[in-house]
């Protein structure tokens, strides 16, 4: 039976701490060794690190016989017995997990691990909780003071049970024929395409691939739909060109479009010669319609009206202002030349002082598009300002049209 | 500065110059001054290559602005 101080101590306070054989002294704890056993793994050896020019020894649990605050003593005297290396696939607590990206399930979100809970039950030792807190960090590097300090002002900071963690493989073919590769398979499809999106734009290239080439095709398909347009690039680059299109063809026409319009030109003509014939040309066109020139889809049908006008004016005046107009929820603000100077959005104009003029309540830093812009560039613009219309300028800045959301969602669903 | 950014500030300035004129009228000296810096305030930050393009357009606000006032007031 072995015996602890504590029944619940941290990875790091051991590492490091000496090792005796009996009562002879053999070197110093480097690793913790664990295993799966069901839903939180257990210790199952200890790793020595002896002075230089002597193996390490890999010491099963059932012989360690204390725990104090300063050593560890092991039960037995045949140091020789003890002398072997990890096997292959073990996960080591302090090289695999301390200091390593964690995929956190329960919130979906990658994290570093600065210390792992143990836990003594019934003679076993588990590693129950890992421990994000910078508190554990500040403790590692010897300043308590200071960890103490943290602690009182963040009390939030967590720590969360292993069942809801996830090591990452630092790249591919780490933990080779491993179990916790594939329980992250197996856990990694209940995370909805979007929160996954999220942690694969977190995580370094190597693991981004690791992580990615777990997933289910379908649900890979719509993971890459999600991430942003230079993960989708160093995604695509990485898969072989037939996994590429598979994932692809499993795209709404719009979703494919948006991905192969975000590869360089030679890389999509590629593609879409391996993806279903029957799809490519419907493909093709909308890509070709995202290179579409705006003046396409603007009118002329928008109200503008001078910056002296009244907003008292303008709303008595509203209905016949409106009336024939494309565009109604807005008024541009322009000078004699058609100069764009600013916008007022209709539920500004309503909230307005009834004698103030336009101009007092427009916003004058005005987002637009120019004459040259395309389809993809309004679409990436409505995406990221989510504002109704667009106003087109020359190169003059004079208004030339307006574009409304309205006029293209139609043909971009994945903005709907 | 963008000629939007230009009239928005000279339009603003005609409002603090009406109601210091209006407050004046009302006997309110403090106030009125306090209006006049705010108007001088909007003024100032107009850069003088822009302040002669919408000197005209500021003379016109402040006239509908003070037309306004009058009419309000009757």
């Amino acid at each position: 039976m072995v015996a602890v101080l504590e029944r619940e101590f941290f990875v790091s306070e051991i590492l490091g701490r000496k090792v005796f054989f009996r009562k002879e002294r053999i070197g110093r704890l480097n690793d913790v060794v664990i295993v799966e056993t069901g839903t939180i793994p257990e210790v199952s050896n200890f790793i020595v690190e002896r002075p230089f020019g002597y193996p390490s020894l890999l010491i099963p649990w059932s012989k360690i016989a204390l725990i104090s605050a300063t050593e560890i003593i092991v039960d037995d005297s045949d140091v020789a017995a003890y002398e072997a290396a990890p096997p292959e696939g073990s996960i080591l607590l302090k090289d695999h997990v301390l200091d390593k990206k964690i995929l956190d399930m329960d919130d979906h979100e990658v994290e570093i691990v600065y210390d792992v809970k143990l836990v003594l039950q019934n003679d076993k030792l588990y590693a129950s909780e890992v421990d994000f807190s910078h508190n554990r960090l500040l403790r590692r590097l010897g300043l308590k003071k200071l960890a103490n300090w943290l602690a009182e002002q963040n009390p939030g900071e967590k720590s969360v049970s292993w069942i809801y963690v996830q090591p990452l493989p630092e790249k591919i073919g780490a933990f080779t024929g491993n179990v916790k590769l594939n329980v992250l398979k197996e856990n990694i499809g209940d995370i909805h395409p979007v929160d996954l999106a999220d942690i694969l734009e977190e995580l370094d290239q190597h693991q981004r691939l690791a992580v990615f080439h777990q997933l289910e095709p379908e649900h890979a398909s719509d993971t890459l739909e999600e991430v942003e347009p230079r993960v989708q690039r160093e995604l695509i680059e990485a898969l072989d060109k037939e996994t590429a299109a598979d994932l692809i063809d499993r795209m709404s026409h719009a979703q494919a479009a948006d991905l192969l319009a975000a590869l360089p030109a030679d890389k999509a003509d590629e593609l879409l010669h391996l993806i279903d014939p029957e799809t490519a040309p419907k493909v093709q066109q909308l890509i070709d319609q995202h290179d579409e020139h705006i003046g396409l889809y603007a009118s002329n049908m928008f109200i503008k009206q001078p910056p002296i006008a009244i907003a008292r004016s303008v709303i008595d005046d509203y209905r016949h202002l409106a009336r024939d107009k494309d565009v109604v929820m807005y008024v541009y603000v322009v000078d004699p030349d058609d100069l764009l100077l600013g916008v007022v959005d209709i539920r500004e104009l309503i909230m307005a002082g009834r004698d103030q003029t336009l101009a007092e309540i427009m916003s004058e830093n005005v987002i637009s598009l120019q004459e040259d812009a395309t389809l993809k560039d309004a679409l990436d613009m409505f995406e990221r300002y989510s504002f109704r219309a667009l106003p087109i300028l020359d190169q003059d800045d004079r208004i030339v049209g307006v574009v409304s959301f309205k006029n293209v969602r139609g043909i971009t669903p994945r903005l709907h | 500065m963008k000629p939007g950014k230009a009239y928005k500030l000279a339009a603003l300035a005609s409002a603090h110059r009406a109601k210091a004129i209006q407050l004046l009228e009302m006997g309110d000296g403090v106030g009125a001054k306090r209006e006049d810096i705010a108007y001088l305030d909007c003024l100032g930050q107009i850069p003088s290559m822009l302040r002669h393009r919408i000197g005209s357009f500021f003379e016109d606000c402040l006239r509908i602005k003070l037309d306004l006032i009058r009419r309000g007031r009757a």
